[in-house]
């Protein structure tokens, strides 16, 4: 199963992606964001980091590169990390916008957020994580919530997956919390739930 | 040539969190008369058409585009001729 983790210029969570898909069974490559060749690849990761410097808006500028402007017509499966679920945000791919965290400030701490009724302990690292969305998100887009709301999140959203579209946007950073030596392995669940549905996906065809 | 004034603000239901702290703030440094906070990005640019209908076109659309994200902000256009 092929992954292409997206690099931008101001990316930096690529490397720690990059092995924990390659450990957790993923054949990685790290693509720029110029790349146009990226059909035959399961899942697009757009990683952490900070593309453009957060320049005018998180994301802004990103959502303008070559591969995020095709990436409505990729027919596998993509996840957006921190600053990856920003640009995923921003270019209307996922619904909602992130906003600067409630107290002003840059949060970096663990969180336990729920996911598929499981409670996970992930890594967060944000300025700008605080979402907010305007009505009802529709059934099909399930909620990763926070336990305890660190940033002002509307209804504790930590992350979001649109199961129709096969588009997922978390602010917790799975790929830091998958070898037994970050402390933390519950990131693995992501990564093999997103595995499961690219299995399925491939039975299907 | 003329020059654009594009303000993008937060809309109305989106509470912004930097006018929050300033408020805080300005009610500790015991500024009394203030009532209200708003706070909202300011950008100029020249723009070099023949007309002003044409600017304000050309400054609508960057403003759509790329200063603001309609989920969270609106912003508003104005257009002077330069001397």
């Amino acid at each position: 199963m092929r992954a292409a983790i997206v690099v931008f210029p101001g990316t930096n969570c690529e490397q720690e992606t990059f092995d924990a898909c390659e450990f957790l069974g993923f054949k990685p490559s790290l693509i720029w964001h110029e790349e146009k060749k990226f059909h035959d690849f399961d899942l697009i990761i757009l990683p952490g980091g900070f593309s453009y410097g957060d320049h005018i808006s998180s994301g802004r500028v990103a959502k303008f590169s070559p591969l995020i402007e095709q990436l409505k017509d990729f027919d596998g499966f993509i996840l957006g990390i921190c600053n990856g679920f920003q640009i995923l945000c921003e270019a209307g791919l996922l619904p909602g916008a992130l906003i600067t965290n409630e107290k002003l400030k840059f949060i970096s701490k663990t969180v336990e957020v729920v996911f598929e009724g499981r409670t996970l302990n992930l890594p967060i690292a944000h300025h700008h994580g605080n979402y907010f969305y305007e009505e009802e998100l529709p059934p099909h887009i399930k909620t990763i919530k926070y336990k305890e709301n660190p940033n002002g999140s509307k209804d504790d959203i930590a992350g979001i997956w649109d199961t129709q579209k096969n588009i997922m946007g978390l602010m917790p950073h799975p790929e830091r919390a998958v070898f037994e030596e970050q402390n933390l392995v519950n990131g693995r669940v992501i990564f093999e739930r997103i595995k499961k549905v690219l299995e399925c996906r491939q039975f299907q065809v | 040539m003329f020059l654009a004034e594009i303000i993008v603000k937060f809309k109305k239901n989106v509470k912004n969190p930097e006018e929050k702290t300033l408020e805080t703030l300005i009610s500790r440094l015991d500024f009394q008369e203030i009532e209200t906070v708003s706070c909202s990005k300011l950008y100029n640019f020249k723009i070099k058409t023949k007309n002003k209908s044409e600017a304000l076109k050309i400054a609508n659309e960057l403003a759509k585009k790329v200063l603001s994200n309609p989920i969270i902000e609106e912003f508003e256009v104005k257009i002077c001729e330069l001397q």
